[in-house]
């Protein structure tokens, strides 16, 4: 065990069991998986990407690139998950990955042994040839051999939340810059909201040994949370990782609610995926420690110099008993300073050849090695010596890396800003940030505790007053700038592999050969070695890499650049995203005033875009969907028949110029309709395509309602609204959906009249009373009000009856009761495809109104919507394919395509295809819509219906698309 | 996010008619996004000179309404929770420094278009009744932890 007696801010009063590769084990409440396995003197902890080499901890959150396992198992099996950020909690089982048949002993280690040919571009150059093998055999293997965890092949068992914000100021990070720039905005009256992404606030504040205020750090951070979450326009969101910066100050969160328990707890969410909408956003995320390349530092037990401090601090746990500490800056002294006071033997070796006797004197009990480097280390499975550039050898079985600070800038950068060099701090600086984003304290490059707290506490300011909060000054809380003097060190050159990419295993040898090789530009040589492109995103690892790049390729730091940031900044669960929209909840679901109604009379139902319809309704005895639906169809040719056309866009457009403005939408004309009259209507796209079809009825003199197809709904009231406000903006006139505010059925058949007949009081509807085509108000039995008009889809004589939501039920009751026989959408396309009219196949937004053979509706007389479009020599072309009717063949499909009898199957042949297609029970054949080139000529001749894609080939017969009634005399009789 | 309540109903039988025209086609009609309770009923501004109303029959002019009978499922969402549960599904701002009472808001939920105001102790909602038991569905699933009662209509 290397837990400390006393210290850290762990509960050592009760005992947390976990188990690492089946291995009991325990620890406290307030460990992470990490710290735990420490504790515990695990030092081994997963194997290598690539070489399968063994690896440790190396880090002490976020960045870590080494120590990834699978958490839990079975259907919540997470893999990559960083030991450093893993909360633990009782029962927590964890594994390696990566390795077999065990962590000790990896046989695919020998992997290692053919490293100079796994060398940068490796894939690339072997296996080149042949093309084809790269998908079924090179990949499959690449991926089987490399990979890391294993996600679970489960479906996940959790629930996830969505959760909208919005704020004044938004708070990244609850460090000391962080929470001085909370409390400074808060005390100013700001709406605020805090992330972090610990379990514990406080940052950087919780692994150090400094003071605030004269007590120790940590409890100031908790004091300053307490009293903010206290706060009433305070939100404090710990375990919440902002991940992406996007527009108009919006900010993507992933909140972790549940991932610290064994198991969710039940009708609780895992994560909440948070969007924040906030005026000004403070970036306070810290900066993080990088590693220097030198042969063998990836050993376990090599480590970033300021976790080594972070695990003593925080977490009681010594990672070495003989430590050495390799440093090229001030800040290695403090990891020394604070390894020594917890009981370490420890060795400085520091590459500067001198440092401020303050800084010597820090770590006076450990010996100081000056101008020295570190390079090698030793040991089979951790590490056992340190060997140093001038021979030396120190047994050792900790070594600390401090390598300098990079400012965690990435969310800075999510806009697409690259970063500026800074030759003071030796760091890359955001040089702009999204609109409203202040990017502040260690992330801005300011490396100590006061200008921390300062300048957080600034930050927070100016966010609150940019907002119109005037917030007083903060009274700095007392704290020191310790020593931060450094003298960049990148790499030590050397002969064996000297890692950048603990986590893709690119070394400083890879990165040199893609110099070599001629890939000079960043973003080459990191696509071409992978450099950065694992799931840490080369947190530790770029800027190492690309100081070696700009060695490698003579020049500086600043002139070789860096790789662009994205979102997310950590890896992020798609449920996280969704929240509860799963499965049936997807998308949600429109049902009609009948829905109930249809379920209880057998209705089976279809989805339409989001509506459900019904779709046939079974009877006793049906062997299957078609017996129901041939059954449906000829009661309406040869009785009557009612189906529920609810789901129909309808449009009541209102005001004096009502007339004029759909007149200019409609291709047909419009401004003669008489009120009590229904016209059918066409509207063109501005392109002259086709764009929808329905019909208008004239209500009123002022008022129109129109009617559109299911799918166009919205579309046609958006693009009215555009043709209103955009282009004639002066018409008087309002427009208003009202979908949902009539249940509509349609009565079809021989019968229908008599059937109406019995419904209406006091109503005529005779055939010189009620025209074809016109429409009124009535009043059914029981005193439903209603809207009755006589129009015809199915060909057959035909109303349309509009009645509120409420009354739809009782109407098809007595519908039923008067002998009509209920259809659904499958009937529907049976009755429309004899009659030819065009659906949703035809209206696919390719064709225009002539190929659908109503181009004689395009009026002459008045200027329209498309009109001049619609007159291009490609629109008129008399080759285009049109509407005609198929019959004759055994089979016809949906999109079968049309060719010439004889003709080979090839693209040049092709004439068209098949657009709808049924059985119809009232010519007892198969029967169908297409579009076909030449097709009026062709009418009489035969044709091929080639379906290679479900293995369909046979010969039909071209005929009109007008299969039943050509004179339409049943509709007007 | 504790242990706090919310109540859901349905609110029936109130009349539903579009109002179109100009802003003092009735006393008190707000002009921009918001509510009024005029004698009668209550009025909420949907689009620039159109007012959903909802109550009785409306005094105005047969050619400045449009009946909607029904359009519309109306819910009320009551209780400490509410702001938060609603939210989980509204992209919009519902501090009461932003939204107070007498504030509308014409929005998407889970997709589904909604109107929104907010209403003594909470908020009244109305959506398309053909969306009623997709949305109702959401908000309960929303309310799954959060002590919510459903009371229904």
């Amino acid at each position: 065990m290397t837990r400390l007696a006393t210290g850290g801010r762990i509960d050592r009063s009760e005992s947390l069991r976990f188990s690492f590769d089946g291995r009991d084990l325990t620890g406290h409440p307030g460990d992470t998986l990490a710290s735990a396995l420490l504790a515990n003197g695990v030092r081994l902890v997963g194997r290598s990407f690539k070489y399968h080499r063994p690896r440790g901890i190396w880090g002490f959150g976020v960045e870590e690139p080494n120590a990834l396992v699978e958490l839990r198992g079975g259907a919540r099996q997470e893999p990559n998950t960083r030991a450093t950020t893993a909360e633990l909690f009782e029962g927590l089982r964890a594994q390696s990955q990566n390795r077999w048949p065990s962590l000790r002993f990896d046989l695919r280690a020998v992997n290692g042994l053919f490293g100079p040919l796994l060398s940068a571009g490796f894939y690339y150059k072997t296996f080149m040839w042949p093309a084809a093998f790269w998908e079924k055999v090179y990949e499959p293997l690449i991926r089987r051999a490399a990979g890391l965890g294993r996600a679970a092949t489960a479906p996940d068992p959790d629930h996830y939340e969505r959760m909208h914000a919005h704020c004044d100021v938004l708070v990244i990070g609850a460090g000391p810059t962080g929470l001085a720039a909370a409390l400074a905005a808060a005390r100013g009256g700001a709406r605020v909201i805090v992330a972090d992404e610990d379990f514990a606030p406080g940052g950087r504040l919780l692994a150090e040994r400094q003071e605030i205020d004269g007590g120790p750090a940590a409890d100031w951070a908790a004091r300053i949370w307490a009293e903010l979450g206290a706060m009433p326009d305070v939100t404090l969101l710990p375990r919440t990782t902002v991940f992406g910066v996007f527009d108009q100050g919006s900010y993507g969160a992933v909140q972790r609610l549940s991932d610290h328990l064994p198991e969710t707890a039940p009708g609780q969410p895992r994560q909440r995926g948070w969007t924040i909408v906030a005026k000004r956003a403070v970036l306070a995320a810290g900066a993080l420690e990088r590693p220097i390349a030198f042969s063998g530092n990836d050993r376990p037990g090599v480590m970033s110099a300021a976790a080594a401090r972070g695990y003593v601090n925080r977490y009681a746990v010594l990672p070495g008993r003989r430590a050495v500490v390799f440093t090229s800056g001030d800040d290695g002294w403090r990891s020394a300073a604070d390894l020594l006071a917890a009981g370490a033997q420890v060795t400085v070796v520091e590459a500067r050849d001198g440092v401020a006797p303050a800084v010597a004197a820090s770590a006076a009990q450990a010996r100081h090695v000056f101008g020295a480097r570190v390079a090698g280390t030793g040991g089979r499975l951790g590490l056992s010596d340190v060997r140093l550039a001038n021979g030396e050898t120190i047994a050792a079985d900790l070594l600390a890396v401090a390598g300098g600070w990079n400012p965690t800038l990435h969310l800075a950068g999510h806009h697409g800003a690259r970063p500026r060099w800074d030759e003071t701090l030796h760091a890359f600086l955001p040089d702009t940030a999204p609109p409203g984003m202040i990017v502040a304290g260690a992330a801005m490059g300011r490396m100590t505790l006061a200008a921390c707290l300062a300048d957080g506490a600034a930050a927070g300011r100016q966010a609150a007053e940019e907002t119109g909060h005037a917030a007083p000054p903060l009274d700095l809380p007392q704290a020191q700038d310790e020593p931060s003097a450094l003298r960049p060190l990148f790499h030590v050159p050397g002969r064996t592999k000297a890692f950048v990419d603990f986590q893709h295993d690119v070394t400083a040898a890879d990165i040199e050969l893609a110099a070599r090789e001629g890939y000079r530009s960043v973003e080459h040589a990191k696509r071409y070695t992978t450099l950065g492109m694992a799931t840490d995103q080369g947190r530790t690892a770029n800027v190492v890499g690309l100081a070696i790049l700009a060695v490698a390729t003579g020049r500086g730091i600043a002139e070789t650049g860096t790789t662009l940031f994205r979102p997310p900044y950590t890896p992020v669960t798609i449920g996280a995203l969704a929240g509860h929209q799963t499965g049936r909840d997807f998308r949600p679901t429109r049902r009609t005033p009948l829905h109930d109604w249809a379920a209880r009379h057998g209705a089976s139902f279809v989805e339409t875009g989001p509506w459900l319809r019904a779709q046939w309704y079974a009877r006793p005895g049906e062997a299957g969907w078609r017996d129901s639906v041939d059954r449906e169809a000829q009661a309406v040719r040869a009785d009557a028949g009612f189906c529920d056309v609810s789901t129909l866009g309808k449009i009541e457009v209102v005001g004096p110029d009502a007339a004029a403005l759909l007149d200019l939408a409609y291709a047909n004309d419009i401004a003669s309709l008489k009120p009590g009259r229904i016209r059918y209507g066409i509207m063109l796209r501005e392109d002259g395509f086709v764009f929808d079809d329905g019909t208008c009825a004239r209500l009123e003199q002022d008022r129109f309602l129109l009617t559109t197809t299911t799918a166009n709904a919205a579309r046609v009231l958006q693009h009215l609204e555009y043709v209103h406000q955009v282009l004639r903006p002066e018409l008087r006139l309002v427009m208003l959906s009202v979908t949902d505010a009539w249940a509509q059925i349609a009565l079809a058949g021989p019968r229908a009249r008599d059937v109406l007949a019995g419904l209406v009081t006091e109503t005529d509807v005779s055939n010189t009373a009620f025209p074809h085509m016109s429409c009124m108000s009535a009043s059914l039995v029981g005193g439903i009000a209603a809207r009755l008009y006589r129009l015809s889809f199915s060909g057959e004589l035909g109303y349309e009856i509009g009645v509120a939501p409420d009354h739809a039920p009782v109407l098809a009751d007595l519908l039923l009761a008067a002998g009509a026989t209920p259809y659904g959408t499958e009937a529907l396309g049976v009755l429309r495809i004899e009659k030819g009219h065009a659906g949703g196949g035809e209206l696919n937004g390719q064709t225009t109104a002539g190929d659908l053979g109503l181009g004689r509706m395009l009026s002459r007389r008045k200027d329209f919507i498309g009109r001049v479009m619609a007159q291009r020599p490609a629109l008129v072309d008399p080759s285009r394919p049109v509407l005609v009717g198929l019959r004759g063949a055994a089979t016809l499909r949906t999109g079968a395509h049309l060719l010439e009898p004889g003709a080979a199957a090839t693209t040049e042949n092709d004439l068209g295809h098949v657009t709808a297609a049924c059985w119809s029970p009232h010519l007892g054949g198969m029967i169908g819509l297409g579009l076909l080139s030449g097709g009026q000529a062709r009418i009489g001749t035969r044709i091929r219906v080639y379906d290679p894609l479900r293995g369909g080939d046979a010969e039909a017969e071209v005929v009109s698309p007008v299969f039943i009634d050509p004179e339409g005399q049943r509709s007007r009789g | 996010m504790g242990d706090f309540s919310a109540v859901l109903r349905e609110v029936r039988g109130l009349g539903q008619v579009a109002l179109h025209g100009p802003n003092d086609l009735l006393p008190g009609l707000p002009d921009r996004p918001g509510w009024a309770a005029l004698p009668g009923g209550t009025a909420i501004w949907t689009a620039p000179g159109v007012w959903l109303w909802l109550g009785e029959e409306p005094l105005v002019p047969p050619s400045h309404r449009t009946e909607l009978h029904g359009a519309r499922c109306i819910l009320e969402l009551t209780g400490d929770g509410a702001a938060e549960l609603l939210a989980t599904l509204l992209p919009i701002d519902l501090h009461p420094r932003t939204f107070p009472e007498g504030a509308a808001a014409a929005t998407l939920a889970a997709h589904v278009p909604l109107l929104v105001w907010r209403v003594a102790g909470g908020f009244r909602l109305a959506c398309a009744s053909s969306y009623a038991q997709s949305f109702t569905q959401s908000l309960v699933e929303a309310g799954r932890g959060r002590g919510l009662v459903w009371t229904g209509a």
